[in-house]
């Protein structure tokens, strides 16, 4: 899993690549609180590379969403496969992001 | 005759293990010939079983052993999966509850919700031996052709259309519905009636191609509505406040009708 951040004017925009379970979901979760401690609230997570994710990082990405929106952010999401789509919807969490179709949407949204 | 793979994690084992326990359950899967689906599915739900094995029957990582077994068969991947912490018992595990807010979100119990929609078959006991683990999963051959038949369209009269998608709108299934209206807008037909009568599940996806489609028709002086939502399904729409959005009927009849009349007053 390969992780990169930018910093752009709307928003803390955090693409990942490779895979996302149990052995490297924490990582990603560090990454998204270390800069949600740095002050970043408006966060977007670029999906596009991810062709697997288990609830490991399903649990990351809902625990960094929980921190954001108390203080009046919020995390979306974008571009993810249909692989990752489908396992949001398994987990009944699709309601609960908010899922762009491109990075462009998804940053301009904020 | 059955083929029988096995593989056993030994010793200090923890989440640095799963690459290589799902590249294993991967490997099986496609030995049995699984379709690409199938074998994402089996990765997935062995990942999710030995993360809650490390997390919830041993407690922590490296202190006990995971026995995965694989029985395959063309068509069919049989994993079994043996621990030896505290029993389980999978009825103690409530369901994630689906569509609540934020707030009440309890992130517990999605990894054994995601194995048993993953895998066609998932039991437990708990033996001599310890925790058994039974997945089963076949491959979904009838895939393509059903797929086709999952979208009906019938005109009705007035030139309506009436269009019957089947089984669950999500990710997988919403792209032939969007096809399906597409096709109708690109001809013209603006006058289109979702019939849900046999939509038994809508994700975020399926909501969206209703939308983009509705916004299209109505964009062109046509219009979409929708009929005979089941329960389960209405209450998705009412959580995400689409009843504001949509016409929705409770019958074909009375929706064909009604449309007949704004059609006529248009045309």
């Amino acid at each position: 899993m390969e992780i990169t951040v930018t910093d752009m004017n709307r928003a803390t925009l955090v693409k990942i690549a490779g895979r996302i379970d149990s052995s490297n979901a924490k990582e990603m979760g560090d990454t998204l609180n270390n800069h949600i401690n740095q002050g970043a609230r408006n966060i977007v997570v670029d999906l596009e590379k991810v062709d697997y994710m288990s609830s490991g990082g399903l649990r990351e990405l809902v625990a960094a969403l929980k921190r954001v929106k108390k203080d009046g952010g919020d995390l979306r999401l974008c571009s993810p496969s249909q692989r990752v789509q489908e396992v949001l919807e398994l987990a009944g969490l699709d309601s609960l992001f908010q899922v762009f179709d491109t990075q462009v949407l998804a940053v301009g949204s904020f | 005759m059955q083929e029988i793979r096995q593989l056993t994690v030994l010793g200090r084992h923890g989440y640095d293990s799963i690459p290589t326990i799902t590249h294993f359950a991967a490997e099986a899967a496609r030995a049995a010939l699984l379709d690409k689906d199938a074998i994402f599915h089996c990765q997935m739900a062995v990942d999710e079983a030995c993360t809650n094995i490390i997390e919830h029957a041993y407690g922590e990582e490296n202190v006990g052993e995971i026995e995965i077994t694989c029985f395959i068969e063309p068509g069919t991947c049989t994993f079994q999966i043996i621990d030896h912490g505290k029993p389980f018992d999978p009825d103690s595990v409530p369901a994630p509850k689906m569509g609540v807010s934020l707030q009440d979100i309890r992130p517990g119990g999605i990894g054994l919700h995601l194995m048993r929609h993953l895998m066609d078959e998932v039991t437990f006991e708990f033996t001599s031996q310890g925790n058994k683990l039974t997945m089963k999963k076949s491959s979904s051959h009838q895939d393509e052709p059903t797929q086709s038949r999952n979208v009906q369209v019938h005109q009705k009269q007035q030139d309506i259309q009436v269009v019957q998608p089947h089984g669950r709108l999500d990710a997988t299934t919403a792209p032939e519905l969007e096809k399906a209206l597409i096709d109708l807008l690109e001809q013209e037909k603006l006058w289109i009636l979702v019939d849900m009568t046999h939509v038994t599940y809508i994700s975020s996806r399926g909501l969206k191609t209703l939308v983009a489609a509705w916004r299209r028709a109505g964009s062109r002086g046509g219009r979409l509505t929708l009929c005979t939502i089941a329960s389960q399904v209405l209450s998705i729409f009412e959580t995400v406040g689409f009843t504001q959005i949509f016409d929705i009927y409770p019958s074909q009849d009375k929706a064909l009708t009604t449309m007949a009349t704004q059609k006529a007053s248009k045309d």
